[in-house]
């Protein structure tokens, strides 16, 4: 058995960050590539629909 | 000394894809549960609708149409406002809430409840001033469809800011081809489908790594912790789209109202991150803790 299973190791405080990464980085894609058509088609809703 | 046993490589690579799959799971519980809510809990809606705030605002500009009135037609403002109060305003968003959610129900009622203004149009025909500046037989029509009617058009618009008559035409039609009330019942045990998976793969996790408990422990950890991140970047996204100010620029009224629906639901969403990530760094410590006493034994034994 490798010594090295046996060291408490300070990166695994940081795994959650290294399997969130994937999402965040979707997300933030999303929002850069398709954030303003998103915008544009909830607004364009919201004139259909709101009474001013 | 008994031989140290942990979960082999194999094992971790399995906890692994599993604990990638739980913190996707457990996101996906938490966003359910938050659409699920905003699409099904009257409640929600009634506190937000009947909110001191809001009231006051419609309370606001209701006050300034009948004042605008007041000076066309020649009529005491407090004969119009007397039937207009914050009870009677949040009575009637109770009742348009009722009415809207109904319209995702079985047998949806197309018309939106309109407000009764038959005691309104009697008492600004029996204003003095009124009176004094209408000719008689001009009265009943000033007082009913110009008078009376657009008081009850400005309290519809006040409580239900959005075209009513796009909803009563168009929900009927969407009625006929989808099924939106079963969706609806689906809808509900999303966030229920999500929990199950979760515990499922919890348990899966506690199973490839039977052979050291606090492995499990570092797994589900890390997946829990990185839902709760995942959470608050949904949050940060919806926070970036700012829809609440693109209603801003056309109603400020549904603007304060759709704030403090987002603010209900980042409040639940949050506690909900914050449990998880709690629960997620207490497992990982419990984990670290562990493999720290293994490390002092090894070395102990080596020595």
């Amino acid at each position: 058995m490798s010594k090295k299973q046996f060291r408490p190791r300070r990166r695994t405080w940081l795994a959650p960050l290294a399997y969130a990464l994937p999402v965040m980085a979707l997300a933030a894609a999303a929002l850069i590539l398709w954030g303003d058509q998103i915008r544009d088609l909830i607004g364009i809703a919201v004139k259909l629909a709101v009474i001013s | 000394m008994s031989k140290i046993r942990l979960p082999g490589r194999a094992a971790r690579l399995v906890s692994g894809v599993l604990a990638f799959l739980l913190m996707l799971t457990l996101t996906s519980t938490c966003l359910a549960w938050q659409v699920n809510r905003v699409a099904t809990d009257s409640d929600l809606h009634g506190e937000i609708a009947t909110d001191s705030r809001i009231t006051a605002m419609q309370m606001e500009r209701v006050r300034q149409r009948v004042a605008e009135l007041a000076g066309e037609y020649h009529f005491r403002e407090e004969t119009a406002m007397q039937f207009i109060t914050e009870e009677s305003l949040a009575e009637y968003s109770r009742e348009v809430i009722a009415w809207w959610m109904g319209l995702l129900g079985e047998n949806p009622e197309t018309e939106a409840p309109q407000w009764d203004t038959s005691e309104l149009e009697q008492a600004i025909r029996e204003d003095a001033l009124f009176q004094e500046h209408t000719p008689a037989n001009m009265r009943r029509t000033t007082a009913r469809d110009l008078i009376a009617y657009e008081i009850g058009m400005e309290i519809n618009r006040a409580v239900l800011p959005v075209r009513s008559d796009i909803l009563s035409i168009a929900m009927p039609k969407v009625l006929e081809k989808v099924a939106v009330p079963v969706y609806m019942r689906y809808l509900a045990m999303v966030p229920i489908l999500c929990a199950g998976a979760s515990a499922v793969l919890a348990l899966l996790i506690l199973l490839a790594t039977l052979r050291r408990a606090s492995k499990a422990a570092r797994y589900i950890g890390i997946a829990l912790a990185a839902a709760a991140l995942c959470i608050v970047t949904v949050g940060v996204v919806v926070y970036l789209l700012d829809i609440t100010g693109m209603i801003g620029e056309i109603s400020t009224l549904l603007a304060a109202q759709v704030s403090l629906l987002t603010k209900r639901v980042a409040l639940q969403s949050g506690l909900f991150a914050a449990g998880c990530l709690a629960a997620g760094l207490a497992l990982i410590a419990l984990h670290q803790k562990d493999m720290r006493r293994l490390y002092r034994i090894r070395r102990s034994v080596q020595a």
